[in-house]
């Protein structure tokens, strides 16, 4: 199934490629891959090109179907992938540009520990807060809703959980893409499976490749920036990576089948089932939408809720307060969602259009100056937070204009897989990835057996060549590297 | 194909499976194993509960989509792991049966992976004359 990649690319510069249009009948843009020559060759490994190609047929889309550099193969849109469609020119919403998990994202916490303060409690500090977040396959949460409280999560996000639950403060809040709720969710268009599925997974981390990570600042690429974001060399910060979990996993479901059967209506044909999509403007596109963001404001929702565990774990380890402990939320990001935003369009002259961007395993980098990032940091651009591999490294970036100009102000979203689930688990030739790991002074818990093992960093591509790409390309610019301590994984 | 009737296939980071059954009722339980074995790791799975099952769909594809959907649905709601599948109704495009299973219990059962959703990505069910064969890639 791991098919190689025949099709033809152009070299553009060292970081970027195209497809042509002409590859394939039905493409209306071509293909713009942000890569360098050494990360292709493992891009060109899987179907993932192929997958931009099949993006490019979508109805409406604009200039390019893009692919960040840390592209694999997904599922109808490759994971990586970025497609902007404008709705007054046929354009269409697809369920598979966002995926099952709406609104997976990841948010970064900054403290004012050092590593020399944290690690003589490390071992300590992941246990506990292993202990206190529920993490895993068959796991649920201790914060439930009511069908009442559920419909305004959907409504209200982030600000629900800091509202009526009072975890956290309004300035987290502010520190979270789209202050942690998106307008126009409507939880009519939300089925009862979803609210059933949804009742009990709030403040509950998953499975997979989600995971709360405790780290240390090793690298400050821009001091300035960096002081914005309030944080320097051997200062600890907390990486977590969640989503919407069952909910939004049940929206995606029960939309797949409403806008493939809705397909022949509008006479739209694509080549994969899973790019199955509708007009953005049309009854079923408008639904899917409405219930997309009640599943985008529900993972905000469920990621104010694993900061607020996160934030009583450091407080029973270091025995103080989050806020003496100076648990401050950074920001915020989603990295699987469809969103309406003005880009200016080289068709139309430059000026400005609404256009839906579709961003699967792709995250929003705005510039310094956009009027949606937060006031305080509006001179240096919006974070952008991209996590590595549990062994190697994570990164802050900072939003540049150059993303507005060439990605609609998008960028990667992580390191990108390499290997599948099995190929990591053969490589690991039944060696204990956490015994290597704690070697490397790096402490990983993980409730199943098989999935540290999937999960190790040689299944993923080195972050720092993905960063380097977006980087130099000029889509996001480098900011500050971290190394993990300490790990939590489903 | 192995003896248990499913095998899983590579994906760079989902997981595919391959199943056969001699009938369409025989590729709908191999294909539940399947995901099953994906849920949970290791451990006996128990059968102590007994749900009732029906399901009507425009076709087998979207008969089996539908099946796997449901079960999955099951688990994301309170965690019922499925182990004996009495399948009394199979046509193209009726299911109807009784499932015995048990919950996900952390003390016996290792837990495996969380399975988002069942993809349409190179969703492929053929009838052939040893039965019927099916690809399709699990969301994880």
């Amino acid at each position: 199934m791991r098919e190689t990649w025949q099709g033809p690319l152009e070299k553009i510069d060292d970081y970027r490629w195209r497809i042509p249009q002409t590859y394939a009948v039905g493409m209306r843009v071509p293909g713009l891959i942000f890569a360098d020559e050494r990360l292709l060759q493992s891009i060109t490994k899987d179907q993932s090109l192929q997958q931009v190609a099949n993006v490019a047929h979508l109805p409406g889309i604009q200039r390019y179907s893009l692919a960040m550099p840390d592209i694999h193969w997904g599922y109808g849109f490759p994971i990586g992938g970025v497609a902007a469609t404008d709705p007054d020119d046929g354009g269409v919403v697809s369920p598979g540009g966002v995926g099952f998990d709406i609104n997976c994202g990841v948010r970064l916490l900054r403290t004012s520990l050092t590593a020399d303060a944290v690690q003589p409690k490390l071992k300590h500090l992941v246990q506990t807060l292993f202990t206190t977040i529920p993490c895993g396959v068959g796991m649920s949460g201790d914060i439930t809703v009511n069908r009442d409280a559920h419909r305004e999560v959907m409504v209200k996000g982030a600000q629900w959980v800091v509202e009526t639950k009072g975890y956290g403060v309004p300035e987290d809040l502010e520190h979270t893409e789209s202050s942690g709720a998106l307008d126009g969710a409507n939880p009519v268009n939300v089925s009862n499976r979803a609210y059933q599925r949804g009742s009990d997974q709030l403040g509950t981390l998953g499975s997979g490749n989600h995971f709360l990570e405790v780290q240390v600042v090793d690298t400050v690429f821009d001091e300035e920036t960096a002081s914005a974001f309030g944080l320097r060399i051997g200062q600890v910060t907390v990486m977590m990576h969640s989503g919407s979990r069952g909910f939004g996993y049940q929206v995606c479901d029960d939309y797949l089948e409403v806008v493939e059967r809705a397909m022949p209506k509008y006479g739209i044909r694509v080549p994969d089932r899973q790019l199955a999509c509708v007009p953005v403007d049309s009854e079923e596109g408008q639904r899917y939408l409405g219930a997309m963001r009640c599943a985008a404001n529900y993972a905000w929702a469920n990621r104010q809720c694993l900061m607020h565990l996160a934030r009583k774990a450091f407080e029973k380890v270091f025995g103080k307060s989050w806020q003496e402990l100076g648990l401050w939320l950074i920001y915020d990001v989603a990295h699987n969602i469809a969103k309406l935003e003005r880009h200016k369009v080289p068709a139309e002259n430059g000026t400005e259009k609404r256009l839906l961007v579709h961003r699967k395993g792709a995250t929003r980098a705005f510039p310094p100056g956009h009027p949606e990032i937060p006031k305080v940091y509006q001179a240096v651009g919006q974070p952008v937070i991209i996590p590595g591999d549990m062994g190697r490294h994570s990164y802050l970036l900072a939003g540049t204009d150059g993303a507005m100009d060439q990605s609609f102000g998008t960028v990667c979203h992580g390191a990108g897989r390499m290997m599948s689930r099995a190929q990591a688990v053969r490589e690991a030739g039944g060696r204990s990835i956490e015994k290597e790991l704690e070697a490397q002074g790096i402490i990983v818990m993980g409730r199943g057996r098989k999935g540290i093992a999937e999960e190790q960093p040689k299944a993923y591509k080195d972050v720092n060549d993905v960063v380097h790409v977006v980087h130099h390309a000029g889509i996001a610019k480098r900011v500050v590297r971290m190394r993990p301590l300490g790990v939590i994984k489903g | 194909m192995t003896d248990t009737g499913y095998q899983f296939f590579e994906h760079t980071a989902d997981v595919g499976l391959r199943v056969h059954g001699a009938t369409l009722a025989e590729l709908l339980c191999h294909a539940a194993q399947g995901l099953v074995r994906l849920l949970v790791e290791e451990g006996p799975i128990g059968s102590q509960e007994t749900r009732s099952i029906e399901l009507s769909a425009p076709s087998a594809e979207v008969l089996l989509e539908r099946w796997l959907r449901e079960l999955l649905f099951w688990f994301g709601t309170d965690h019922f792991l499925p182990s004996d599948y009495r399948l009394d109704v199979v046509t193209d495009t009726q299911l109807r049966g009784r499932i015995r299973g048990e919950r996900f219990d952390s003390s016996k059962h290792v837990p495996g992976v969380e399975v988002k959703g069942v993809t349409y990505h190179q969703f492929r069910l053929t009838h052939t004359p040893t039965g019927w064969d099916a690809e399709l890639i699990f969301d994880i």
